[in-house]
């Protein structure tokens, strides 16, 4: 079973910086309904088995929010609905506040996602390629974390043994901690020379590296980052041809897609932010029916 | 031995900062002439986006250039994984955290590269567990150039006794804060309004005092006894 979150991390990488563009930077109902679909969609279809009701009702409440505020912030736009405070209201200023909230609750749904899919050993793999020392420095930090926290719970069994904390003092306690915390930091700084000479008598100063890594590129690969890279350039293509501009002040005014070129370019997008949805219901239905072959 | 030991500053090391700091100052007008040319309507999250990343390589590049000891890269290791853990510890409270802390101490006793890696991969690492995003880089970049500058005024002499440690600590909350309110507003606005930054500055003002506080209190808790340490680390295994 190849879900989204077994493809190669560099298209995985390619596919969210591509989508977080097409969210974050165009204002436009039509890609903004897109983005939304397909950020919802995607997290809905990855967490169906423990989805509560208000990571749904998130990104309406966002949405509402902004639209209410956004007038108490900006009086431009020239279709006043009402005076408050002497300060117009407008509808553009509302409609604007609307659009923003769809566009943060989409760029918040899919940072969600991305942080379930970009795990650790992802990013280690990206970094690593490109940047061996700091991919190092980032594999051994991450490696330090669990292990700082094995070992303090370590030391602070070991000290409650020694007789520390028998004071239920608020000072003394503090005390206790902070001798615990000093513990540690000696503990872990010697420990990393320990590790340093380790991995030099290991050979890793030699000049030529050798990585292993579980990722290979499959053809789904390719076809998320050709897919990825068509996108980027239809935006680029979209932004000087004027396809997606929207101006939401002092009139809301909107390029309408007219030719048939446009509406391909936009079912394209739609269809690009889909994508993940398409690829884990397309597996899941392989998956339910070879299991019910079985 | 209470002061840190300053790095003796070679002509070719401040040679190659100079560069560092010449291509920033070149990239970074280039990248936003780009930003406003390619969207004529000018995107200010993505000219932030890109300066942000362009920020960083430079140091990251020097980092892979240089003549690194394994040895230096394992307690960059460590400080890392105590930002980070650090950061752990204290979820409950928001704004409560000793990254930057821990960051301005690893600029001031190993220097200002070791600074700027140290915030930058804890930015990067403790996203992992509270969230990636395009505000990454940003974060990485603020918390890298905390520690950068720690690293300097050490080297210059200057952030050797507690009291004016803390004041640095104190000034760079705040400074990170203010920065990453603005980071807040352009990405809902697409441009930069007042009214609006003022409003963010007002909800976020209880997490800047508790963080501002925060600061000060671990600067003053952690500053000599890590610093003693480090030091020590540093004759005995000559890191």
């Amino acid at each position: 079973m190849y879900t989204f979150s077994h493809l190669h991390p560099l298209s995985l990488l390619i596919y969210y910086v591509v989508i977080l563009f097409l969210t974050m930077f165009h204002m436009h109902p039509l890609l903004l309904l897109a983005s939304a679909c397909g950020s919802i969609s995607f997290f809905c279809v990855r967490n169906y088995r423990h989805l509560h009701r208000r990571d749904l009702l998130f990104p309406l409440f966002v949405a509402v929010l902004l639209a209410v505020t956004n007038p108490l912030f900006s009086h431009r736009g020239e279709t006043v609905l009402f005076y408050l405070n002497n300060n117009p209201v407008t509808f553009e200023a509302i409609w604007y506040g609307f659009a923003a909230g769809v566009m943060l609750a989409s760029v918040v749904l899919w940072c969600r996602t991305l942080q379930q899919e970009m795990t650790s050993d992802k990013i280690t793999h990206l970094f690593g390629r490109c940047l061996p020392k700091a991919g190092m420095l980032l594999t051994t930090a991450l490696r330090f974390i669990p292990h700082l926290k094995r070992q303090h719970s370590q030391i602070h069994n070991t000290m409650k043994t020694l007789g520390m904390y028998s004071e239920d003092t608020w000072f003394s306690k503090v005390r206790c901690s902070l001798q615990e915390f000093s513990i540690l930091v000696t503990d872990a700084l010697e420990g990393s020379v320990e590790i340093a000479d380790s991995m030099n008598a290991r050979g890793y100063q030699l000049k030529k590296h050798s990585h292993f890594s579980m990722f290979r590129f499959r053809a789904i690969d390719c076809f998320v980052l050709l897919c990825s890279i068509i996108t980027m350039i239809l935006m680029m293509i979209g932004s000087h041809a004027d396809l997606f501009s929207v101006y939401y002040y002092p009139k809301w005014t909107m390029t309408r897609p007219s030719a048939i070129s446009d509406w391909l370019c936009v079912g394209w997008m739609f269809l690009f932010s889909m994508l993940p949805t398409l690829i884990q219901i397309k597996e899941t239905i392989k998956w339910t029916y070879y299991k019910s072959k079985i | 031995m209470n002061t840190p030991k300053t790095v003796i500053n070679t002509k070719s090391a401040s040679a190659k900062r100079m560069l560092r700091l010449l291509a920033m100052c070149i990239l970074i007008p280039t990248s936003l002439a780009l930003g406003v040319m390619l969207w004529n309507d000018r995107q200010y999250p993505l000219v932030i986006l890109i300066i942000t990343i362009i920020g960083n390589i430079p140091f990251f590049l020097s980092f892979e250039r240089g003549q690194i000891k394994t040895r230096r890269i394992a307690v960059l290791a460590v400080m890392i994984a105590l930002a980070v853990a650090g950061r752990f510890l204290f979820a409950a409270i928001p704004g409560f955290k000793p990254v930057t802390a821990i960051v301005v101490i690893s600029g001031l006793c190993l220097g200002p590269e070791a600074g700027f890696m140290t915030g930058s991969m804890s930015a990067l690492l403790s996203n992992i567990y509270f969230g990636q995003g395009p505000w990454t880089p940003f974060q990485m970049f603020v918390w890298g150039l905390i520690g950068l500058i720690a690293g300097l005024l050490s080297m210059r002499g200057q952030l050797t006794k507690t009291i004016p440690v803390c004041l640095y600590g104190a000034l760079a909350g705040g400074i990170y804060s203010l920065l990453m309110d603005i980071w807040t507003v352009v990405s809902v606005d697409g441009t930069f309004t007042l009214a609006r930054y003022l409003a963010v500055i007002t909800a976020s003002l209880p997490t800047t005092v508790i963080y501002i506080i925060s600061n000060v209190l671990f600067l003053l808790l952690l500053f000599q006894p890590l610093s003693k340490k480090l030091n020590r680390l540093k004759t005995k295994y000559g890191i």
